[in-house]
Order: C-alpha cells, then sequence, then structure tokens
C-alpha cells in the first residue's frame, strides 16, 4: 500500500492561508479570530483525506495536527517574507498613509499611537521598512498561524471522523 | 489499524492522568489568553516599559481582530486588546474549559453531534451578515451572546481533538524511541 503524501495537504494549506492573509480586501477575513488561517489548516486536512478515501488508513488526529502546524509555520514565513518585500519595494510609507486617513476620517489618535506611529515611519523613512514592525510582526505570526492552523486542522479531523463513523 | 485508532474506535477514552495534564496545560493557555487581552489596556496607563508592552499586545491582536473602537469594551480608559464580540468568543471557550470537567469526563474524548457546531455558527454568521447587508444592525448584546455561544460550544469539539493529538504524537514518539 503506498503511503500517503504529507507534503501536499501541507502546500495546500499553506497556499490557501497565505492567499487569504496576503490578498487584500480578503485578508480581512482573518480579523475574525484568524478564520483564514482556521480555513488554511481545514483545508489541508481535506487534501489529505482524500488521498486516503481509497486506502485502509485512518485520518488521525497525529496527522491532522501536524498538516495544520506545518502549514502554519510555512505561511507565517511566508506572509511575513512578503509584507517585507512590499514594503522594500514600495515607494510609499504606509504609516503617513494611516495617519492621512486617520485625518480624513476625523480620527482622535491617542498620544501613545501617534508617538509609535512617528517612530515607525521614522524608521520606513530611514531603512525602507521598520524593522520593529517586521520582527513584531513576524513574532506574532509564528504563534498565531501555527495555532490556529492546527485548530482548524484538528477541527476538520474531528468533523470528517464524525462524519464517517458508523451511526448507531 | 494502528494503536490509537484502535482505542478510540472501541472506548473514545484515553489515559485519564494524560488528559487531565493537557487539560490543565489548555486551561492555563486560555486563561492566559484572557489576561493578555485586558492586559494591553492597563499596561498603557503605566507608561515606560508598560506601554511597550501594550502596544506590542495590541499589535499582536490586531492579527486577529478589526479592534474597531466602537465595537469594543473599554477597561483603564483604553479599548481591550480585541473586540466585544471576540472578548466573548475567548471568555466562552474559557468558562467551556472550566465547567468541561462538570459535564463530561476529561479522558473522554467523543464529541458531540455536529449539529452543536453548526447552529451556533449559523447564529453567528447571520448576526454578521444581518449587519453588513443593513438588513438588522447588531448590538453589544447579539455580539457578546453569539461570540460567547460559539466560543463555548467549540471546546467540546477541540478539546477532545487536542486531547487525541497530544495522546497519539505521545505514542508515536514512544513506539520511535522504544523501537
Amino acid at each position: 500500500m503506498n503511503s500517503p503524501n504529507r507534503f501536499t495537504p501541507v502546500l495546500y494549506g499553506t497556499i490557501v492561508m497565505t492567499l487569504i492573509s496576503v490578498f487584500p480586501l480578503l485578508n480581512l477575513i482573518n480579523l475574525i479570530c484568524c478564520a483564514g488561517v482556521i480555513a488554511g489548516g481545514f483545508a489541508g486536512v481535506y487534501s489529505y483525506r482524500k488521498q486516503l478515501l481509497n486506502t485502509n488508513i485512518p485520518l488521525t488526529h497525529k496527522d491532522g495536527g501536524m498538516i495544520g502546524i506545518l502549514s502554519g509555520i510555512l505561511a507565517a514565513v511566508l506572509v511575513s517574507g512578503f509584507g517585507l518585500i512590499i514594503s522594500l519595494f514600495s515607494e510609499a510609507n504606509p504609516l503617513l498613509e494611516v495617519m492621512k486617513a486617520f485625518d480624513d476620517l476625523s480620527i482622535q489618535t491617542p498620544p501613545e499611537m501617534a508617538y509609535y506611529i512617528e517612530k515607525f515611519s521614522k524608521e520606513y523613512n530611514e531603512f525602507g521598512f521598520s524593522p520593529s514592525i517586521t520582527l513584531i510582526s513576524f513574532v506574532s505570526n509564528i504563534i498565531l498561524y501555527p495555532l490556529f492552523g492546527a485548530i482548524g486542522a484538528l477541527l476538520a479531523v474531528s468533523v470528517f471522523n464524525k462524519k464517517n463513523a458508523p451511526q448507531v | 489499524m494502528n494503536n490509537s485508532s484502535k482505542i478510540f474506535s472501541e472506548n473514545e477514552y484515553i489515559d485519564s492522568v494524560f488528559s487531565k495534564k493537557i487539560y490543565l496545560i489548555v486551561l492555563i493557555l486560555s486563561a492566559a489568553w484572557m489576561i493578555l487581552i485586558f492586559l494591553a489596556p492597563y499596561f498603557s496607563t503605566t507608561g515606560g516599559t508598560g506601554e511597550k508592552i501594550s502596544s506590542f499586545i495590541y499589535l499582536f491582536f490586531s492579527k486577529v481582530c478589526h479592534q474597531n473602537d466602537d465595537r469594543s469594551f473599554h477597561a483603564f480608559g483604553h479599548n481591550l486588546g480585541v473586540c466585544s464580540r471576540c472578548v466573548w468568543i475567548y471568555s466562552g471557550f474559557f468558562a467551556g474549559i472550566l465547567i468541561y470537567p462538570l459535564i463530561k469526563k476529561i479522558s473522554n474524548v467523543k464529541i458531540p453531534s455536529l449539529w452543536y457546531l453548526i447552529i451556533p455558527v449559523a447564529i453567528l454568521g447571520a448576526d454578521v451578515l444581518s449587519d453588513n447587508l443593513g438588513i438588522i444592525s447588531n448590538t453589544f448584546i447579539s455580539r457578546s451572546v453569539t461570540g460567547f455561544l460559539i466560543g463555548f460550544v467549540l471546546v467540546f469539539f477541540l478539546l477532545p481533538g487536542f486531547l487525541k493529538f497530544f495522546y497519539e504524537v505521545n505514542l508515536f514518539l514512544k513506539n520511535k524511541l522504544s523501537a
């Protein structure tokens, strides 16, 4: 019996998480408790389950969870890298645009927030990107993506195994 | 069929001591997550290093929540780390984890009917969609109730999932080391 390929499901999961996270508007999905990342974990397990359909190999939580975690780690690296590349190749300082948007909408920014926007804006002007934001973003991503990826994947295993369980 | 799947299909129970350890870890992490949400506004009032920690916490949670001021609860003069709906989702999850042992045995990894998950998801989806389409504006109460409900029921699907995951990983590593 051929052992299932675990790389393809990880790749599927990574692609779904990355695409949802980097596309404007689509990335708003992640503002609902990282729903895009959860969907990526779910998609990875769905792809793995399709491979197992014609075999006697059961869909285990170990395999599902690992697919979610690995997809999350890969997506976190890709999304952070993509953000850095966009910053480096973009002429615009996004923080100045944020401040302009706040002014246009007459939103009063708290003094501490204004301080950090100015601080990070200086980094953008100096280096072409903000090392502080890049680092904080990477640390956040490397914690959140595997966590929510695993949640999506484990949820998928529970759902698929429940659907396949014999009804008593 | 491997060892772990045999155990689950026959009686849906795993080792009691092991499951209690995993339960405690999930409980501590869930409590820490809740504390972080409340620490964000607190630290922003302390100034100095506290303020830096606060901005890191806000940036961290900005990945998972819109943090819209109008849709957030406030403490210490600032909005919490996440919006009102998210606060209630995580509160529901934490409450679910707390009372889980009173409802079923921790070592019992059998999950309930999928309808217990589908119905709260549908209610939450209806609350979000009706607001976005301008049919009915949702309120703090509707966001709180739907958020709490989904967080609470998720525990009964996720905790057995976490227990099975760590149990199977543990079994796999033991087999690898003894081989």
